[in-house]
């Protein structure tokens, strides 16, 4: 197993970031269970997963608070974790485009420094509370990019009828504005993109949406998974006991990873 | 949550070294300036990672930083090399990690940080290769720690014999290090004495030990271990899980446990997320 903490600079944030990066590289407990772990060679290429981490996180989040190294170890799949900072993981009005960076440049310089694949079918994304609504975001505005994307007690909804209601951090002002002038329904809502998204005649991402019942995001999970499945969205449903906590998130991103059309070991590209 | 990464140059490893430590995490509603200035001190995990492993493997592997989060608790995680956390004055320059560990690291950690060095609020525990480090301080310092887990790596009889085939070239070399088998029973690597001598005093620290039943070690080191704890009458709480080998999986749950079992039943500290 091995994890690499990246930092590079990026176009579309104006600066320096931080990526931490999980490779299913061989380790010591090949030594003991027969895992077929091997360094890719030639055209070969690891199946990858983006993960995002949720308000107040960073990239270390998922690292620390779960056993994401193993599960990727298990499945043979490489995992990258981007910094969102509180962004919502939206271009900032005259600051970091977020967006632009997780969607587009750091994939593209993820494929260029490490052998991940950069095939739709191989590539999926992530994410929890804010970064389960950055998961849907990505496939719904890029379906083209990403064939499966995860939320785990998304934000999925945050302005209109069945929004959250008074979320303890500020998500909307940054990216937004203070009266939301910045917000556009088909670019910035996860119904409006899945609408727009709708319109055009291409393949639609499988989508996971999975959240605790006990959790704050609970009410508004079941409404946008509602309308989702209603506009005929590939979408898979699980709920359990469990509020808005780590130990909700460690169970169902190995029930989510399960639930990934993985490949056996690595792809050709 | 908190978690730092010291790296610094000490003294009886002749070398920079590595620490992860993770501290008690701010509850978002606390203010800042009187959470870091509240004056407590904190209890301890010392917290010893396996063979082939570093500074990063718990944080990376096990939700460790979740679990002491929610018990205000410190975890200090070194790097030990495959050391067996015992002295090797011949290895280059020396490296030493018995006093690295007693005399420099422990130190470090109660006066640079909000650390209790109480016998009552520190705790040892190891997995594997960790498990015996964890043994070995628990019974040669006795007056340190008020509690040791023992994951995946019982002590054993040095007498017995020892692995054969991968590790047989280790064995060989703990041996060689400690000039041979009395040299080595003389040693603190000799952790099996140890516990029969001190088994009745009381003065050992609370033992909670555990293997998987599909360890490697289960039936070499584990089951005879249990077997003499009963004839020693040695108080220790001993934890078997079925079908679990050699693996995160189960040193996840185990840590749990020990946790538990220390008196760590808390799940109101730091923040949920």
């Amino acid at each position: 197993m091995s994890l690499f903490t990246c930092q590079l600079f990026s176009k579309a944030l104006d600066g320096n970031f931080t990526v931490q990066v999980i490779l299913p590289l061989p380790e010591s407990s090949d030594l003991f269970r027969s895992t077929p772990s091997v360094f890719p060679k030639g055209n070969q290429k690891f199946q990858v997963l983006y993960l995002l981490h949720g308000g107040y996180g960073d990239c270390s989040d998922w690292q620390r608070y779960t056993r994401i190294e193993t599960y990727a170890k298990d499945h043979n799949l490489a995992v990258v974790m981007p910094s969102g900072a509180n962004s919502l993981y939206t271009n900032i009005p005259h600051g970091p485009r977020y967006y632009d960076f997780y969607t587009r440049e750091l994939p593209e310089m993820m494929q260029s420094i490490f052998p991940i694949s950069g095939k739709r079918e191989h590539t999926f994304i992530a994410g929890l509370s804010m970064g389960g609504f950055g998961a849907f975001q990505a496939a719904l505005r890029n379906p083209e990019r990403f064939a499966a994307a995860i939320s785990l007690s998304g934000g999925l909804r945050l302005v209109g009828e069945g929004a959250m209601k008074k979320p303890s951090l500020d998500l909307l002002t940054l990216p937004y504005g203070k009266e939301l002038e910045h917000f556009v329904y088909e670019e910035n809502d996860i119904l409006g993109m899945a609408e727009a998204l709708k319109r055009q005649n291409v393949p639609l991402p499988k989508l996971y949406d999975a959240c605790g019942t006990e959790d704050f995001t609970y009410p508004m999970n079941c409404f946008v998974r509602d309308k989702l499945l209603e506009m005929g969205f590939d979408l898979t449903w699980e709920e359990g006991p469990g509020i808005h906590h780590w130990d909700f998130w460690d169970t169902y991103i190995q029930k989510a990873i399960c639930w990934l059309p993985l490949a056996e070991g690595l792809v050709e590209e | 949550m908190a978690l730092l990464h010291f790296n610094f140059e000490s003294q009886y490893l002749n070398g920079n070294t590595d620490i992860s430590v993770i501290l008690p995490e701010r509850p978002r509603k606390v203010d800042a300036a009187d959470f870091y200035s509240n004056g407590k001190r904190y209890k301890v995990l010392w917290l010893l990672h396996g063979t082939y492993g570093d500074h990063t493997d718990w944080v990376r592997r096990t939700n460790i930083e979740t679990y002491a989060c929610e018990n205000d608790l410190i975890v200090v995680m070194p790097s030990a090399l495959n050391s067996d956390y015992a002295s090797w004055p011949k290895f280059a320059c020396g490296y030493d990690m018995e006093r690295y560990l007693v005399d420099e690291l422990m130190p470090l950690v109660y006066h640079w940080l909000p650390a209790s060095d109480k016998r009552e609020d520190n705790f040892i525990a190891g997995l594997s290769m960790g498990a015996q480090g964890a043994a070995r301080y628990a019974v040669w310092y006795p007056e340190k720690f008020a509690g040791v887990a023992i994951l995946s790596g019982s002590p054993h009889d040095w007498r017995r014999g020892n692995l054969k085939g991968a590790f047989a070239a280790r064995t060989q070399n703990q041996l060689d290090a400690e000039g041979g088998l009395e040299g080595l029973l003389h040693s603190h690597r000799n952790v099996w004495d140890r516990i029969d001598a001190l088994a009745k005093t009381g003065t050992l620290p609370r033992m909670y030990v555990a293997s998987g039943t599909a360890d490697f070690l289960f039936q070499d080191w584990y089951v005879p271990f249990k077997n003499h704890a009963k004839e020693i009458g040695l108080d220790a709480t001993f934890e078997e899980l079925e079908g679990y080998g050699h693996e995160w999986r189960f040193w996840d749950i185990t840590i749990q446990r020990a946790l538990h079992c220390f008196g760590f039943q808390s799940r109101d500290g730091g923040n949920a997320f």
